[in-house]
């Protein structure tokens, strides 16, 4: 079990002069690793905005309900959430996704240059439209199980998250594949009550909480996640295959961080259901894991009492979507990415959508 | 060019005419359609009672169609226009606005929808007759199609599973194996499956810039 990431941050708290936490490698703390990595969260976003120095100003013309109208921002400042503060407040309350010039854009991710700007909700009619809504959602969800787990436990059982396989709406429940160490543990069914009430106590705070969207450099995010092995060995693998090669996305929610393409949804009001219907352990090439499963809806979206237990039985059972370090199967890989998502293809004219990279 | 072949009608013409009750008899009918008939071409849309905005529909629909197949020099036609519209502002409206609006139309010119009725009171049943192609908001609201909400895609998904569970349940009760049941079943699959499998493409999709996941292994297999 020893990690790089583990002893390294062992040595950075040391030099803080920051003893009192480790008397062991063992003591680690969720709490603590939060903190450092919040504070290094906070002082590089503090960093990137303070080197726009001069506001320049973009043309954003928006598309849709009330009215067409041109807006003029500030780039590199002004986030689609800004432009729909300038408009109605229906459009702040309910939209999840951003569609800027085709593709989909986080709600709180500043603009960059001029654009076409739409808005997302959970009642999209057109599919592929529908499509990448639900699948923000989704993504959201499995982030928001691992904020859940993150804090469910006493100080004494170190939790590092690993990943999500991506969002797959038809397997019934979001997933989060975390390390919890302790190898045969599954929840019964009070613990699983907790679980979820940790949820809603994020949820139903007075002030929705915002997913905040950061492009970090890998030195900076493996610095960020020094303390988990994991996300240690993922992310020079990531800032490969990012558009610039050095670029990591991580978002942070209240003040739980982690990695992910995204986009998210806009905040954590959105939320309306939400429940953790799961914890299955599974075995895989990084060892003894536990998959924890999870169903949420949109508050948008209304359900009988009979409908949601119906599609809870259902999210319970253990998916088996993709496991960590599994090779996709060999008909993913033949169908690849450009053939499948035909379907879901706006008509000509629009740009192609595409999920946001790195 | 006019068209020839006469629209479609989707609405039945009775074979014999209503006799509206009005006290200048057969006449007074008249005059009631023609209020009617010209009411329409004016105002396109108008609420009346249901069996009176039905007659005049036959005869708003016949006029129109003489007008666009014969135009404005064709004398009969003319006349026709010229008795039906007492107005004479809306015979230049009919040969010059909705003749070649309904140039190429292959059904009815006219929408009806009948009404609801109050209740308690008088039975009255009551229709809205309009001209298609006006510029009013819809009468029956626009349909939603929530088909790929998070919901309904939640619900067609456990749907489905129910109901494979339960063709595998009756294929176990007859000795069946699934494998055997083999190509019907194979047909039907893939016919409504077809979003499951977009589900599984996109996942294959969404691997490469879904930040976490075997790294290692991506790479390999994408090299």
């Amino acid at each position: 079990m020893t990690s790089v990431g583990s002893s390294r941050a062992l040595t950075r708290y040391a030099a803080n002069g920051s003893h009192k936490w480790f008397s062991s490698q063992s003591c680690l703390t969720n709490t603590e690793v939060r903190k450092q990595r919040n504070k290094a969260f906070v002082a590089e976003k503090k960093r990137q905005m303070s080197l726009i120095t001069r506001v320049e100003k973009i043309k954003v013309e928006f598309k849709g309900h009330p009215e067409d109208t041109t807006l003029i921002m500030n780039r590199g400042l002004s986030t689609p959430y800004n432009c729909a503060m300038h408009m109605e407040e229906l459009l702040r309350n309910r939209s999840a996704l951003a569609l800027v010039d085709g593709r989909p854009w986080d709600m709180h991710r500043p603009l960059v240059k001029d654009c076409e700007l739409q808005f997302l909700h959970f009642q999209e009619q057109i599919p592929y439209l529908s499509n990448m809504v639900n699948k923000a959602f989704w993504r959201s969800g499995s982030f928001l199980l691992g904020y859940i787990m993150d804090r469910a436990f006493k100080d004494q059982y170190y939790v590092e998250p690993h990943s999500w396989p991506a969002p797959d709406i038809r397997s019934g429940s979001f997933i989060c594949d975390i390390d919890l160490k302790m190898d045969n543990w599954t929840p019964n069914e009070e613990e699983r009550n907790c679980l979820t009430r940790i949820g809603y106590n994020m949820l139903l705070s007075t002030s929705s909480k915002v997913f905040e969207r950061l492009e970090v450099d890998a030195s900076v995010a493996q610095d960020m996640f020094a303390d988990n092995r994991f996300k240690l060995e993922q992310i020079p693998d990531i800032a490969a295959k990012s558009k610039s090669q050095n670029t990591v996305t991580v978002y942070k929610l209240d003040d739980h961080i982690d990695i992910s393409g995204g986009p998210m949804i806009a905040n954590s009001g959105l939320v309306g259901l939400f429940a953790v219907s799961a914890v299955h352990p599974i075995d895989t090439k990084f060892g003894r894991l536990h998959r924890v499963q999870g169903l949420a809806l949109p508050t948008q979206l209304k359900i009988r009492s009979w409908t949601w237990k119906l599609l809870l039985e259902r999210a319970a059972k253990y998916n088996a979507t993709r496991l960590p370090g599994e090779v996709p199967s060999s008909d993913d890989n033949i169908s690849g990415s450009q053939t499948i998502e035909q379907p879901f293809l706006p008509p000509s004219g629009a740009s192609r959508p595409q999920e946001a990279t790195t | 060019m006019a068209r020839s072949v006469p629209p479609r009608l989707k609405f039945q013409i009775l074979p014999k005419i209503r006799n509206l009750s009005t006290p200048e008899g057969p006449l007074g009918r008249i005059k009631q359609l023609q209020k009617l008939v010209g009411a329409i071409i004016q105002y396109e849309r108008i609420e009346s009672q249901w069996s009176r905005a039905d007659e005049a529909r036959g005869y708003v629909e016949r006029l129109i169609q003489e007008a666009v197949q014969n135009g404005p020099n064709h004398k009969p036609t003319m006349e026709l226009a010229n008795y039906w519209l007492v107005d004479k502002d809306l015979v230049h409206k009919l040969f010059k606005v909705l003749v070649p609006r309904f140039q190429n139309y292959t059904r009815a010119y006219t929408s009806m929808f009948p009404l609801p009725l109050k209740m308690p009171g008088r039975v009255n049943y009551k229709a809205v007759l309009e001209l298609k192609g006006n510029a009013y908001p819809h009468v029956v609201p626009h349909h939603h199609d929530n088909h790929h909400t998070l919901l309904n895609q939640l619900l067609s998904a456990a749907n489905d599973e129910y109901r494979q569970q339960k063709l595998a349940e009756k294929l176990s009760a007859l000795n069946i194996s699934m494998a055997q049941f083999g190509d019907e079943d194979k047909a039907t699959g893939d016919a409504y499956s077809g979003a499951e499998e977009d589900g599984k493409g996109r996942t294959a999709a969404d691997d490469n810039e879904e930040a976490a996941g075997g790294s290692p292994d991506k790479t390999t297999t994408a090299a």
